[in-house]
C-alpha cells in the first residue's frame, strides 16, 4: 500500500507500483489538469510538485512515491485566490491552445521559490518545458511579472 | 450603418428558465442545464446553431462554433457576435458548440465540407486553412444583430419610445432623452415573443467596441487552474480504453501476433486485429484505419502495459526498404534527368527563350525534409456506437468527418451521430485526418461499448501525416538592369503552393512538379506547402538581390512593382494585392530598422522575408548573432495585414507563435526513414525549440485595414524561416539551402 498526499488530501494506492504518477493523477484521482505530452521526461507537460520540488510525473513510478506530498495544478491556487504565477499567465494572455501551460506554470512556481527574481538567463537554464504553439515569448514576460508580484507582496 | 438583408427565421428564440436563448435555429428540446460544452451531455441538442443566451443577471453566453486549438477562435468568433449584439464582453462566457449538420441535396449551396448529402447546418465548423473567421464573419455578425434587434424592439415597447431613439451598449438598451436604461436580461421574456426582422443593420467598422481591440482569451482561468477539458481529458461512463500498435512500416498490416503476455496483464480485456483500410483515393470523411493490433483494457495503464508485452509480425508492405537517402537520391535523379513538359504545372511566357536571352542566369537547389506535427496533445477519441447512442467525443478540427466515419462503419445516417469536439492541445493540420476517430468508432462498433483510443507520442510521430518534403531547382534569368525576366522552378518530391509570388509578376514563369515515390503519408501542417515554398522562394530572391548588388528589400519591392490586384491562382485566396504585399515589407523594414543593418557589429546579421498565406500578408525582419557556429536568434519584428483585425492580442499571439514554431522547425526538425520505418519517436530525437532559444525581443505590427478579415494562425510561419536564413547569410556569408539548419553552421 502506497500512501501519499495529493493537494493536501491523504490518498492510498494499491495498484501496479510501476504505473507512473501521471496516470495515477489523471486516471485514478481524476485530476486531469496534469497533462501527458511525451512520457519520457522531455516536454514537462506533466510537471507537478513532489515535496516542493518540480517533478515530471510521467517518469516517476508510484513505487517511488510512498510518503510523497504532491501538488498538482488543481492545488496551486488557494481556494478562489489564484497563485501569482496563474495571475501573471492571465495578465500576459500567455496560453494559446493551453495544453502545455499547467506544466509551464508548475515549473515556474517552483522556480520562483528557488530563485525569486530570475534573470533571463535563469529562466533559460531552468525552464525547459515545450510549447508547440510557441507561446514562449509571453511565458517569459509572465514569469517576470509573477516574480515582481510575489516580491511586491513580501 | 451598412444595410444588410438577413434571412427569414434567422434567429429562433425561446425563454428558458428566465433566459433568452437564441439559436439559429434552435431545436425544440433545448435544456438550459445541459449547455453545450465539450463534456456535457447535450442529448437532444443536435441541431443547435449559433448560440446566444442572455441570462436574467445580464450576463451572456455565446457559442463558439469552431473548435479551439490555440488559434483563438473560442474568443474571436464569439467576439463577432458580441460586437453586433453590443454585449458586455467582460460578462460574456463562451461555450463550445457541438457539430450541427443539415441535409443537402444536389443543387444546394454547400460548403467545401459538405458531401454525401450533409453539410454544416449553420456556421462553418471546420478549423483549417486559417479560415474560421474568414468564413463565418458575416454570418456571425448578422446573428448578433438579429438578437440585438429583438432586445431593442422589446425595450421600445416597454419604454413606449420609438426604436430609433434607442441605442445599446454593454448589454443595456439606453434611451438618452429620458435617461432610462434597461438591462438585456430584463428584456429576455419580451424579446422572445417578438418576430425576426427581415433585415438588420450591421455596424460600420468605426463603431466597433470589441472587434479590432486587444482582447484576452476566454477560458484562460480554466487553463491556468487545470480545469479546461481537452480531448485527452474526456471520459464517458463505463468506457473501455484502447491503445494500438500500428504498423511501423508504411502501408503495412499485421500478419500475426502473440498476445499471451498481453492477456496476462490485469485489466486487459481483449486484443483485436485491425486490417489496414485506406482507400487510395481516400476523400473527405473517408474511414482511414492503420494496419494495427488493438489492446483493449479496463484502464489506460493496463492497455499501455499490455501493449508493451505484445509481439506482432508485420506484412511490411511495398515500402519496407524505404530510406531517406533513397528518396533524396531519387529526387536528385529526377532533377538531373530529362524533364518532359508533362511535368509542367504552370507556364507563362516562354521561359526557355527568356533564360537563353538573359544577361545572367542564377541557379540554386534547395531541399527540405519531412516534418512531424507533434501537437502537444497526442490524439485521442471516444466513440459510443451503440444503437441509440451514436456519440463521438474528440478533439478534432473537422467534426463532420467523425459523423461520416461513423456512418460508414456503422451503416447509420451521419445526421444521427452526435459529435462533440473538445478543445485541442494543438491541431496544426494533423487533427484534420480521421484516422484516430475511425479507430475509436470501429472498436466501439465491434465491442458495442464506449471506447476511448489514446495515442502516445511514439504513435503520434511514427504515424504522422507528415509535412511534404521536396527538392527545388531554381533558375532565374536577369536582364541588363538586373530585373528578373524568367523564373524556372522545378520541384522534385512533394512541395506544393507554387502559385505564390513571384508568380504573376515575372513575365516568363514556369513551375514543374516531379513526384517522387514514397510510402509516407502527407497531410496539412501549419501553413501547408507555404511553410516550405516560402523558404525556397524568399531565400532564392535574397540570393538574386545580393548577386546583383541590390538591397534585398528594394529588390523585392521592385519585383512587386506598382500596386495592383492580381488574380491569385492558388488555394485560399482570390486576389494577390501587390500593394498590400509591399506594405507589410515596408512596415516590417521600418520597425525592424532595416536601413540600420549596415552598422551591425561582426557576427550579427539582419534578414527580411515575406509571404502570402491564405489571403494574409506577413513579413518579418529577423536579427541573429552567430559566433563560432553558435546561432542566437535575437529579435523578430513582424508586420501582418489580415484585413479587418478581430482580436489584436490574438493576432499578435498567432504571429509570434507562428514565428517561434517556424524557427523551431528550421533549427532542428526533420523526420528520417530507415528500413521502411520512421526513425524519430519522441522529443529526444525530434527536437522542438525551448524558451532558451526563443528570441528575447519580438514585436508584431498589425496593418489597419477594413478589408474582409483573413486568417492569422498559419500566416506568421512561412516567412520567418527565410527571414532567419537570410539573416544567417548576412551574418556569416553562409547560405542555408537545406532544412533543418541543424549543425550546418558548425562546419
Ligand atoms: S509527459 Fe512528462 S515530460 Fe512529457
Ligand atoms: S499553448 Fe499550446 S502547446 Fe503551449
Amino acid at each position: 500500500m502506497i500512501r501519499l498526499v495529493v493537494n493536501g488530501k491523504q490518498m492510498q494506492f494499491d495498484g501496479d507500483p510501476d504505473m507512473p504518477l501521471l496516470w495515477y493523477l489523471r486516471e485514478d484521482a481524476k485530476l486531469k489538469g496534469t497533462k501527458f505530452g511525451c512520457g519520457i521526461g522531455q516536454c514537462g507537460a506533466c510537471t507537478v510538485h513532489a515535496n516542493g520540488a518540480a517533478l515530471r510525473s510521467c517518469t516517476a513510478p508510484m513505487s517511488a512515491l510512498d510518503g510523497a506530498d504532491i501538488k498538482t495544478i488543481e492545488g496551486l491556487a488557494t481556494g478562489d485566490k489564484l497563485h501569482p504565477v496563474q495571475e501573471a499567465w492571465i495578465d500576459e494572455d500567455a496560453p494559446q491552445c493551453g495544453y502545455c501551460q499547467a506544466g509551464q506554470i508548475m515549473a515556474t512556481a517552483e522556480l520562483l521559490q528557488r530563485i525569486p527574481d530570475p534573470s533571463d538567463k535563469d529562466i533559460d537554464d531552468n525552464i525547459s518545458n515545450l510549447c508547440r504553439c510557441g507561446s514562449y515569448y509571453r511565458i517569459r514576460k509572465a514569469i517576470h511579472r509573477a516574480a515582481k508580484t510575489i516580491q511586491g507582496r513580501e | 450603418m451598412v444595410k444588410n438583408i438577413g434571412r427569414r427565421e434567422f434567429v429562433k428564440v425561446s425563454l428558458i428558465g428566465g433566459s433568452l436563448v437564441a439559436s439559429i435555429p434552435l431545436t425544440s428540446c433545448m435544456d438550459t442545464d445541459a449547455l453545450p460544452a465539450a463534456t456535457s451531455n447535450t442529448a437532444g441538442n443536435r441541431n443547435l446553431g449559433v448560440f446566444v443566451r442572455i441570462n436574467p443577471d445580464n450576463t451572456t453566453t455565446i457559442g463558439a462554433p469552431t473548435a479551439e486549438m490555440g488559434q483563438g477562435t473560442f474568443t474571436s468568433m464569439p467576439m463577432i457576435i458580441a460586437e453586433e449584439l453590443d454585449a458586455d464582453w467582460a460578462r460574456t462566457d463562451v461555450a463550445l458548440m457541438p457539430l450541427s449538420l443539415r441535409r443537402v441535396s444536389d443543387g444546394d449551396d454547400v460548403s467545401d465540407a459538405g458531401y454525401e448529402g450533409v453539410d454544416y447546418a449553420h456556421a462553418y465548423q471546420g478549423a483549417g486553412g486559417s479560415g474560421s473567421v474568414k468564413r463565418n464573419f458575416s454570418y456571425l455578425r448578422k446573428a448578433g444583430a438579429q438578437v440585438r434587434s429583438r432586445l431593442v424592439r422589446a425595450a421600445a415597447n416597454r419604454l413606449s419610445v420609438p426604436v430609433e431613439e434607442l441605442r445599446t451598449e454593454n448589454s443595456y438598451v439606453i434611451h438618452d432623452a429620458t435617461d432610462q436604461t434597461v438591462a438585456y436580461g430584463e428584456l429576455a421574456e419580451a424579446a422572445v415573443a417578438l418576430a425576426d426582422v427581415d433585415s438588420v443593420e450591421l455596424k460600420h467598422a468605426s463603431e466597433f467596441r470589441i472587434l479590432g481591440k486587444y482582447q484576452k482569451i476566454k477560458g484562460c482561468r480554466e487553463i491556468v487552474t487545470g480545469a479546461m477539458t481537452f480531448g485527452q481529458d474526456c471520459e464517458l461512463p463505463d468506457m473501455l480504453h484502447a491503445v494500438l500498435i500500428r504498423s511501423p512500416y508504411f502501408k503495412g498490416t499485421p500478419l500475426s501476433f502473440d498476445d499471451v503476455a498481453t492477456r496476462a496483464v490485469p485489466g486487459v480485456l481483449d486484443v483485436i486485429r485491425i486490417d489496414r483500410q485506406w482507400p487510395d483515393d481516400a476523400h473527405d470523411g473517408e474511414v482511414l484505419l492503420h494496419g494495427a493490433v488493438a489492446v483493449v483494457a479496463e484502464t489506460l495503464w493496463a492497455a499501455l502495459k499490455g501493449r508493451s508485452a505484445l509481439k506482432v509480425e508485420w506484412d511490411r508492405g511495398p515500402f519496407a526498404d524505404e530510406s531517406t537517402e533513397m528518396v533524396e537520391a531519387e529526387c536528385r535523379e529526377l532533377l538531373d534527368g530529362r524533364i518532359s513538359s508533362e511535368a509542367d504545372r504552370r507556364t507563362e511566357g516562354d521561359v526557355d527563350t527568356a533564360l537563353l536571352n538573359a544577361e545572367r542566369v542564377i541557379e540554386a537547389d534547395y531541399a527540405i525534409k519531412p516534418l512531424a506535427h507533434v501537437c502537444m496533445e497526442p490524439h485521442s477519441a471516444i466513440a459510443d456506437m451503440r444503437d441509440g447512442q451514436r456519440r463521438i467525443l474528440a478533439a478534432h478540427q473537422f467534426p463532420e468527418r467523425a459523423a461520416h466515419c461513423a456512418a460508414k462503419i456503422c451503416g447509420c445516417d451521419p445526421m444521427d451521430v452526435r459529435v462533440e469536439t473538445a478543445r485541442m492541445g494543438g491541431g496544426f493540420g494533423r487533427k484534420f485526418a480521421p484516422d484516430y476517430l475511425s479507430e475509436a468508432i470501429w472498436l466501439s462498433h465491434r465491442l458495442q461499448k464506449p471506447v476511448k483510443v489514446t495515442w502516445t507520442r511514439d504513435d503520434d510521430i511514427q504515424q504522422d501525416a507528415f509535412n511534404r518534403p521536396g527538392m527545388s531547382r531554381l533558375r532565374a534569368g536577369l536582364d541588363e538592369n538586373n530585373n528578373v525576366v524568367a523564373w524556372d522552378h522545378t520541384i522534385a518530391g512533394h512541395t506544393t503552393q507554387s502559385d505564390n509570388f513571384p508568380a504573376d509578376v515575372v513575365p516568363n514563369f514556369r513551375v514543374r512538379y516531379l513526384r517522387s515515390n514514397t510510402g509516407m503519408w502527407f497531410g496539412p501542417w501549419r501553413g501547408p506547402g507555404h511553410n516550405t515554398i516560402g523558404f525556397v522562394i524568399q531565400s532564392f530572391i535574397d540570393e538574386l538581390a545580393l548577386a546583383t548588388g541590390r538591397d534585398p528589400l528594394e529588390f523585392r519591392l521592385a519585383m512587386l512593382g506598382e500596386e495592383r490586384a492580381l488574380p491569385f491562382q492558388g488555394w485560399g485566396a482570390d486576389v494577390y494585392d501587390t500593394g498590400r504585399a509591399a506594405n507589410v515589407l515596408k512596415l516590417a523594414a521600418e520597425k525592424g530598422d532595416w536601413r540600420g543593418r549596415g552598422e551591425l557589429p561582426p557576427g550579427r546579421g539582419r534578414g527580411i522575408a515575406s509571404h502570402f498565406t491564405f489571403g494574409s500578408y506577413c513579413a518579418h525582419v529577423v536579427d541573429v548573432r552567430v559566433s563560432e557556429g553558435e546561432l542566437e536568434i535575437l529579435r523578430v519584428v513582424s508586420a501582418i495585414d489580415c484585413g479587418q483585425a478581430i482580436n489584436k492580442l490574438g493576432i499578435e499571439a498567432q504571429i509570434q507563435g507562428g514565428a517561434i514554431d517556424g524557427l523551431s522547425a528550421a533549427l532542428h526538425q526533420a523526420i528520417h526513414v530507415r528500413n521502411g520505418q520512421v526513425v524519430e519517436r519522441n522529443f529526444d530525437t525530434y527536437r522542438m525549440m525551448r524558451i532558451d532559444q526563443t528570441p528575447r525581443h519580438m514585436e508584431t505590427h498589425i496593418v489597419d485595414s477594413d478589408a474582409n478579415p483573413s486568417g492569422t494562425g498559419e500566416v506568421g510561419l512561412p516567412p520567418v524561416i527565410p527571414a532567419l536564413t537570410n539573416a544567417i547569410y548576412a551574418a556569416t556569408g553562409k547560405r542555408i539551402r537545406s532544412l533543418p539548419i541543424a549543425d550546418q553552421l558548425k562546419a
